[in-house]
């Protein structure tokens, strides 16, 4: 993973700066991970740091326990879905809850987000 | 005369980071200015022989003097401050939560040549201050119970010698200080001051370490606000005679149990820290300077081997491409005081005959939890701001030190200052302990040396002396 794979992933996410952009969501995944996956302009590099993401947590390889650790309780968003994930994310830096991939420190949620277009 | 051996993992360049004339090695500072901390001074049960005899309060009143010594543009060191001064700096400034990571503002010095701008001045007729040049201190003499300095002996390049005779002596030449009171051993064989084997430990300089970058959602032009290098071209353009170096607050030193620290940012285009662009500006730089360039074959050869990554950042170079850009994060850290590393003498001799310095630089695992814990709290909060990202490369305790771990030529330490004679060389007016005329001043004495630059703060401490030596004279 270099740093342009994860600029277009984390920028693309909405999660650095600006806003989600269209609609490309995957076709064979559940609802709610179809609304994360919109927040997603670049799911070919957010797909390269899904998977690196996956290789340390390959338990978390199924899309709906990737929705429901993204989402938290309750594990549906009925308002800004951008802004919820944010939040989470927020909170994991908050609270030291990070991961490195190939050294880059990213939230857990946001690192989920991306093995979400990988799976 | 300057020269010296490094022994041990960590080495410096004693010869080429001191200046061995008037004026001392103010004549190649870089001018960067800011008090020590508040906790600097304190007692920290996490770092083992922290404290200095007095709180910083104290010496609070010699700092206006020393900025106006090192003239500085202001007294005020508030980011705040700054921001309202600055329309380009608020726009840019990162907005830190203050906890885990705020701010610590760094005033410029033009910088001030000591040796030139202070010379006309001790020139002038009727001055009370005689100046004398080559005459190198050679030993320091005493009375029989060598509690009392009765002259100095001086010897220039030609031989000659002299004695200096005085009320009150002090020494000003950093860690020569140290040498200077072992190589006078004629009465106390271990040297002076000596008595608890204290002269030359607890040496320290500034761990700077160039590791990790960052990838930033910010204004460009950011990073020319917290970086050391480059700011003179901003300077040029608007008046903002400062760097905002991004430092772990006072409580998040605490919790992590780390040393004090700053961060800065150093832009450059991605492969121009490879082995290879690195070979190839050392043979450039000696060519420029008409030296034929050492090793050649040798460099030529890791750039062969690192062609594509040199032709990469010389096409980014070129073209200013931003997407080759990268923000690499400069950490600058207190370096923890560790009685085994020190300077001693060694048995090769100087022009003058006298034995040269050994410096065995030690830094230790505090020093190391510091870089890590600081570069994940810096994280940390980028992440939390929504402000980017951060890459490490040097994340583990348990690794051994990456290469390039440098001392910034803040050498300090080797007479330090404590009430205790057991743990430091002179005592809180920096007297050498035991011995009733002799002073020290400079770096040497300081007990921690914090995360800032030392020169104004070396002024500071000397201003002080000198109001000791005022009321004690007078």
């Amino acid at each position: 993973m270099n740093r342009r794979e994860l600029l277009a992933a984390a920028a693309a996410a909405g999660l650095l700066c600006g806003s989600p952009g269209p609609a490309r969501a995957a076709t064979a995944v559940p609802p709610e991970a179809r609304r994360l996956l919109t927040l997603l302009r670049s799911p070919a590099a957010a797909r390269r740091i899904g998977r690196a993401y996956l290789e340390k947590a390959g338990d978390e390889a199924d899309p709906a326990k990737l929705v429901a650790l993204i989402m938290g309780e309750g594990g549906t968003v009925e308002g800004d879905l951008l802004r919820h994930v944010a939040e989470r994310q927020r909170a994991d830096f908050a609270a030291g809850r990070t991961i490195k991939l190939d050294g880059w420190v990213l939230s857990r949620t946001e690192a989920r987000l991306y093995a979400l277009a990988a799976v | 005369m300057n020269d010296a051996d490094c022994v041990g993992e960590h080495r410096v360049d004693l010869l080429w980071s001191r200046l061995r004339y008037f004026g001392g090695t103010t004549g190649h500072w870089g001018g960067n200015c800011a008090p020590l901390d508040e906790q600097d001074f304190e007692e920290r049960a996490w770092v083992p022989d922290s404290g200095w005899p007095f709180p910083k309060s104290e010496l609070d009143a010699s700092y206006p003097k020393a900025y106006e010594y090192c003239e500085l543009p202001s007294a005020n060191f508030s980011a705040d401050y700054w921001a309202a001064q600055s329309a380009s700096f608020r726009e840019r400034r990162i907005s830190l939560a203050g906890d885990p990571i705020g701010e610590k503002i760094m005033l410029k010095s033009p910088p001030t040549r000591f040796g030139e701008v202070y010379r006309n001045a001790l020139a002038q007729p009727g001055n009370r201050c005689d100046v004398y040049l080559h005459a190198n201190v050679v030993e320091i003499e005493t009375n029989e119970e060598a509690n009392r300095v009765t002259a100095l002996r001086t010897k220039g390049i030609d031989g000659q010698t002299c004695r200096f005779r005085a009320g009150v002596f002090i020494l000003a030449s950093g860690i020569e200080n140290a040498r200077l009171l072992l190589l006078s051993n004629r009465v106390r064989p271990r040297g002076l001051g000596n008595d608890h084997d204290v002269v030359g430990r607890y040496f320290m300089a500034h761990t700077t370490l160039r590791t990790g970058r960052a990838m930033l959602s910010l204004p460009e032009g950011t990073a020319s606000y917290y970086a050391t290098l480059g700011w003179e071209q901003r300077f040029l353009n608007e008046i903002s005679p400062f760097i905002d170096a991004l430092q772990p607050s006072r409580a998040a030193q605490e919790r992590e149990g780390i040393l004090n620290s700053v961060v800065f940012f150093e832009e450059s285009y991605e492969g121009e820290k490879t082995p290879g662009f690195v070979a190839m500006r050392r043979i450039a730089k000696q060519i420029v300077h008409g030296r034929m360039p050492s090793n050649l074959v040798r460099d030529l050869g890791i750039v062969v081997g690192d062609l594509d990554e040199v032709v990469k950042a010389l096409y980014a170079r070129s073209v200013g491409d931003r997407s080759y850009k990268i923000l690499q994060t400069r950490f600058f850290c207190e370096q923890a005081p560790d009685r085994d590393s020190r300077v001693g003498l060694g048995d090769d001799l100087d022009a003058l005959g006298q034995r040269k310095l050994v410096l065995d630089w030690r830094l230790n695992d505090l020093d190391k939890r510091t870089v890590i814990r600081t570069q994940k709290l810096l994280a940390e909060q980028f992440g939390g701001l929504g402000v980017g990202r951060l890459q490490v490369e040097f994340d583990s305790e348990t690794d051994p030190w990456p290469r390039g771990v440098d001392s910034s030529a803040h050498f300090m330490g080797t007479t330090r200052m404590s009430t205790d004679p057991r743990r430091g060389v002179v005592d809180g007016d920096c007297r050498v302990h035991g011995i009733d005329n002799l002073y020290v001043a400079g770096g040497s004495v300081m007990p921690t040396s914090g995360a800032t630059m030392v020169t104004v703060n070396i002024v500071a401490l000397a201003v002080r002396l000198a109001g000791h030596l005022r009321s004690r004279l007078s």
